[in-house]
């Protein structure tokens, strides 16, 4: 693992806003070489994996398929939650609706005769709005008021897409016209389609986290209004994360109706936020790839426990408990502190030689 | 038209009271409890038990409040204290998980179907001229929902309540000067378990109550505490009250299914309106 990926996620794990902003600075030069040096590693490492996610509607079942499609999405939508709850250090809550807005966007376009690969941009613009009117009253309230208020307006969302009964259906929800992609069965062809957005949205949101405006992300959350000092607006960058955070929740969403063929409005409140959630802390607040991971813990917790029945809300909760009061760092801090342990540190020094 | 406002007032009382219970807790543990509700529902279900036991009805009512206390120390001594250092998500998210595992317990032990909480006042009600009839637990629960403010707040000018605000404001600070932080956020839970089980019992005493109607609950207790800023302990209770009354007057004259749409519309016209008293004591820090 590079040093700058490592100085990102230390940073981010400081518990109290404003210590962290000096070790930032501190590790923003140093990190830069050593990520020259592995990028072509890394790139190796990304092609493998993108080559493997490809083969794989050619070896597995649709349900396996299935599940697959369904954590790239989450985490593609986590990408988004992260970049606000993580990098710009805003718990905003309307994340779940925002992704609803991609999700009856794109069904409703579709169905006006709006080619499915077109809706998506045009959701994502549309969220990306709608989540800078709601980050506008939100920015200057932090923390808890914060995550309150922008998930009452998300719930207002969430209402209003029940309420607007002749373009959504109201509360009995709505078939979603399923795009194909010329000569590949159906559930195939979505995989293809998530697995490609999902590539280029990791891509472009690496791209502009690890540089610039990561870092001046960080220091805005690390900083607040002293990041004014340096002549960044701290207003206008919150602003930005909660656009671009409400664009890619809104192209996730357009997926997620791709995914599940019939969206109505319950499936976006609380059940689908706290999953949500959990796997922005999952996956370490504030990393690259966390979202990867959290997204996988979630869907995985999800689908394990569907055969528990009764008890499955209850093992959720216990679980979700566990993992919070044994890992408050997230499940992405386990494996730093492994490699940060003297075990590691051995392991990585044999590997240096 | 009394009846609707006294209707609106006595689920006002519930609201302002739950959303008082999540301002103390959010005064002294900084942290806004999801699982409030929940608490309340688990003490009250406790209670319920007891009294089906064939236990007399003022020992349930202890056994409730008792239970609400110590479900609320504990919950801080054993989950909340050590996430602190670790800064604000991990305690939400702490907060939220509980909800629902405390949510699917109460489903496991008690089942789903709705319960009450009989009282000997259960179902006697008071003419006050004109035909109109107002139930006597509707008097209960408003007078106990005022009692319960005044004591807070009395609560809240004592030296114990004074700390409590030092430790919110800054517990480093706080703690220099001798404050102890743990035995304040533990006095904290405990209260604020002892009003969520007073709020649910009231509401079981007059409704139905179920694994279901925490939701709605803790939504208008959030309502009332942003009504109040959450800080205000006298907005978060008149607020409450004026939300509970507007809920009613749109339920009986509107439509229920639009009283959920309107407390959102609320908590975004307090937004709007009245930032200044939403975010005070929150600029603060903001230098």
């Amino acid at each position: 693992m590079s040093e700058t990926t490592e100085a990102v996620t230390d940073a981010t794990l400081t518990p109290s806003a404003s210590v962290g902003g000096a070790s930032i600075a501190a590790n923003a030069g140093a990190g830069l070489d050593a990520q020259r040096g592995s990028g072509l590693r890394k790139g190796i490492v990304a092609v493998v994996a993108l080559a493997l996610l490809f083969a794989v509607p050619f070896v597995a079942n649709a349900y396996l398929v299935f599940v697959i499609s369904l954590t790239m999405v989450y985490a593609v939508s986590t990408l988004g939650f992260n970049l606000l709850v993580g990098w710009s250090g805003q718990i905003g809550l309307a994340h779940a609706a925002l992704f609803a807005i991609g999700a009856y966007g794109s069904a409703i376009g579709i169905d006006a005769g709006i080619p499915f690969l077109v809706t998506i941009p045009l959701a994502g613009i549309a969220a990306a709005l709608l989540a800078v009117v709601i980050g506008f009253p939100a920015v200057r309230l932090r923390g808890f008021f914060l995550a309150i208020a922008t998930l009452a307006l998300g719930m207002a969302i969430v209402e209003l897409i029940t309420f607007a009964r002749p373009l959504t259906g109201g509360g009995a929800g709505m078939n979603v016209t399923v795009f194909a992609l010329p000569g590949i069965k159906n559930s195939a062809s979505t995989y293809f389609v998530v697995l490609a957005i999902a590539a280029i949205m990791f891509f472009l949101v690496r791209r502009a986290l690890v540089g610039r405006f990561g870092r001046t992300l960080q220091a805005v959350r690390d900083l607040g209004p002293l990041a004014g000092s340096l002549g960044v607006s701290p207003l206008r960058y919150r602003l930005v994360a909660f656009g671009l955070s409400g664009f890619i929740a809104a192209v996730a969403g357009t997926l997620y109706a791709q995914l599940q063929t019939f969206i109505f409005p319950a499936m976006f409140g609380m059940n689908l936020l706290v999953p949500m959630l959990v796997m922005v802390f999952v996956g370490g607040a504030g990393s690259l790839w966390g979202p990867l991971i959290g997204a996988a813990f979630a869907v995985v917790l999800i689908e394990f426990f569907q055969d528990l029945g009764d008890q499955q809300a209850i093992a959720y909760g216990l679980v979700l408990m566990v993992v919070i009061a044994l890992l408050p760092g997230g499940l992405t801090s386990l494996f730093r502190s492994v490699r940060d342990s003297r075990f590691g540190a051995r392991l990585r020094r044999g590997r240096q030689r | 038209m009394l009846q609707t406002i006294v209707s609106g007032l006595e689920s006002g009382s519930w609201f302002a009271l739950l959303g008082l219970a999540i301002v103390v807790v959010m005064k002294a543990a900084d942290v806004p409890n999801f699982a409030m509700a929940e608490m309340g529902l688990v003490a009250t279900y406790v209670g319920i038990s007891v009294a089906g036991a064939g236990a007399p009805f003022w020992l349930a009512v202890l056994a409730t409040l008792l239970f609400g206390i110590v479900l609320g120390v504990l919950i801080d001594v054993a989950l909340m204290r050590r996430l602190s250092r670790f800064g604000h998500f991990p305690l939400l998210l702490m907060t939220i998980g509980l909800s629902l595992a405390l949510n699917a317990l109460i489903g496991l032990i008690w089942g789903h179907d709705p319960r009450s909480f009989p009282a000997p006042w259960s179902g006697a009600s008071v003419g006050v001229g004109g035909g109109v009839e107002i139930g006597v637990s509707q008097i209960v629960s408003i007078v106990v929902g005022l009692l319960g403010a005044l004591a807070i707040s009395a609560f809240f000018r004592s030296s114990t309540g004074a700390q409590m605000r030092a430790v919110a404001e800054n517990r480093a600070t706080a703690r220099l000067v001798g404050v102890s932080a743990g035995r304040l956020s533990a006095i904290a839970w405990g209260v604020g378990g002892l009003i969520a089980a007073v709020t649910v019992m009231l509401q079981a005493q007059s409704a139905l109550v179920s694994t279901l109607s925490p939701t709605s609950l803790i939504i208008y207790g959030f309502v009332a505490a942003t009504m109040g800023g959450f800080t205000s302990l006298i907005g978060t209770f008149v607020g409450g009250l004026v939300l509970g009354v507007i809920q009613q007057f749109v339920g009986t004259y509107f439509s229920t299914a639009a009283q959920f749409s309107v407390a959102l519309l609320v908590v975004f016209l307090v937004l709007v309106l009245r930032p200044d008293g939403f975010t005070r004591g929150v600029r603060l820090r903001d230098v």
